[in-house]
């Protein structure tokens, strides 16, 4: 499969480009000039029309890790008309699977997360005004008028707080029990969710437009993974209990 | 009071400021709206506004969303912080228009837009008000208008006659809406506005808007 990367230089594209390469044709995309990789790489910005549609062409999929978050401006153009020009892109070229990413608050803004425990992703999305959040929002929701008027299947990673894995974990003095958010997961296993999305047949996700919490098993109870495990067959190898247990008791 | 409308390359922006003016102090405003604060300048002391989507075929589709999206939300960001009481988006009810045309839709139908550059911005825009009136940091109504006509030769089925769009408009500006028996008044509405038909039924149900709103559509002159 030739695979489009959009927003390839941040901080999950590395991790997601090392579970693809070995099974898919990359061609990897970013704002950023440099890359220094094996694999092929062009210089794009996401609220570039006309160049993302460039960039689609020939491939079979498209992956979206763009994000921007503090600039309202750019915000927008990347976040929101990202989506926009990825969708557009998608149609014009008949590409039939688009992974798209965002955080939690894509869809579970703070009216579901200040208050509500079990939050799965059935939920109808409500962001807030807050900028990250909101541009998501509204770039998810474009995929989703799209996936409802075009032969083309989104499926979306959501993801909040990312760790490293065991082996690089920090010295226990530096773990605050108090500030693990509990929507976390490790770099390496959020990157295996990506060939799990890329390669599911159309005829098992239950809609064109599927949204999956991606962070491991926790016990917290405050977010539901469990549909992540059942349809996308993701299972997180690390639960990241160095940050939530006592080892003494 | 203090109205600042929007777009005032649409005539009918033009017709609410001419109507408003007997009444009320009235600015009609061009953007692109920044987030800069200027952009809180140009809201300040005003109690409502009236905004609407720019439609020309100069304006690319990365500009229509632009103007959709961010500009809507700098909007309504610069009316919560000075503390605007009302925002009035002027809709459309092509979003609505891929339900069979013998359904009765009224606003707690969902709305089905397609990926068509005007319906899409429309439905955009909307989400973005949603957001804001959820946070009931401002009441913002939402007016999904029927097909435009001035003249009167408009063949559609939802057709929202000039007089009447007016009309709906001011309504929405003037009305503070009843709060229910046992909740305050939502800050999140929205209303379907189209002209009646002597001979039919509209397409989409205005009872809402005549209920709340005191909307009377006088038809289409025949």
């Amino acid at each position: 499969m030739k695979i489009l990367i959009l927003g390839s230089n941040g901080m999950l594209g590395p991790h997601v480009e090392r579970v693809l390469q070995e099974d898919h044709q990359l061609l990897l995309t970013d704002v950023g000039k440099t890359y220094d990789g094996p694999n092929e790489y062009r210089q794009l910005d996401v609220a570039d029309l006309e160049g993302v549609v460039s960039a689609a062409e020939g491939v079979d999929a498209i992956v979206n890790l763009s994000v921007l978050r503090p600039d309202r401006k750019v915000a927008f153009d990347v976040n929101s008309r990202g989506c926009y020009n990825m969708m557009e892109a998608a149609v014009r070229h008949g590409i039939p699977r688009i992974i798209n990413t965002g955080p939690h608050f894509t869809i579970a803004g703070p009216n579901y997360e200040d208050f509500e425990f079990n939050i799965s992703t059935e939920i109808p999305s409500q962001s807030g005004t807050g900028l990250y959040a909101h541009t998501k929002s509204l770039g998810q929701e474009i995929c989703r008028v799209y996936s409802e008027n075009h032969d083309l299947h989104v499926v979306t990673l959501l993801f909040y707080n990312f760790k490293e894995h065991q082996d690089h974990k920090p010295p226990e003095s530096k773990i605050d029990p108090h500030q693990f958010v509990p929507f976390s997961v490790t770099w390496e296993d959020a990157a295996r969710a990506f060939p799990l999305a890329l390669e599911i047949p159309d005829a098992q996700l239950p809609s064109k437009c599927e949204i999956f919490n991606i962070f491991c098993d926790l016990p917290h109870g405050q977010f539901q993974n469990e549909k992540s495990r059942r349809i996308l067959g993701w299972v997180p190898t690390d639960n990241l209990d160095q940050y939530w247990k006592r080892d003494s008791v | 009071m203090n109205i600042l409308v929007t777009n005032p390359t649409s005539r009918l922006s033009r017709e609410i400021v001419q109507s408003l003016t007997f009444a009320h102090e009235v600015e009609l405003a061009a953007g692109p709206f920044s987030h800069g604060e200027t952009q809180n300048e140009l809201v300040k002391d005003v109690d409502v506004v009236v905004h609407s989507l720019q439609d020309s075929p100069s304006i690319d589709e990365s500009e229509r969303l632009d103007q959709a999206m961010r500009q809507t939300y700098n909007l309504l960001w610069a009316c919560v912080q000075e503390r605007v009481s009302r925002f009035v988006f002027l809709s459309s009810l092509s979003s609505m228009k891929a339900y069979p045309e013998n359904y009765i839709v009224n606003e707690k139908w969902r709305p089905l837009p397609t990926t068509e550059i005007n319906g899409l911005c429309f439905h955009l825009a909307e989400f973005v008000c949603r957001e804001y009136g959820r946070e009931r940091s401002i009441d913002v109504r939402v007016l999904r208008l029927g097909d435009l006509d001035w003249d009167g030769k408009t063949g559609s089925d939802s057709v929202l006659h000039g007089a009447d769009a007016v009309n709906g408009v001011m309504r929405a500006i003037e009305f503070d809406l009843e709060p229910g028996s046992w909740a305050p008044a939502s800050t999140w509405n929205v209303f379907h506005l189209q002209s009646g038909d002597p001979l039919k039924p509209s397409r989409f149900s205005t009872r809402k808007a005549e209920a709340e709103l005191g909307f009377i559509p006088e038809g289409i002159q025949k």
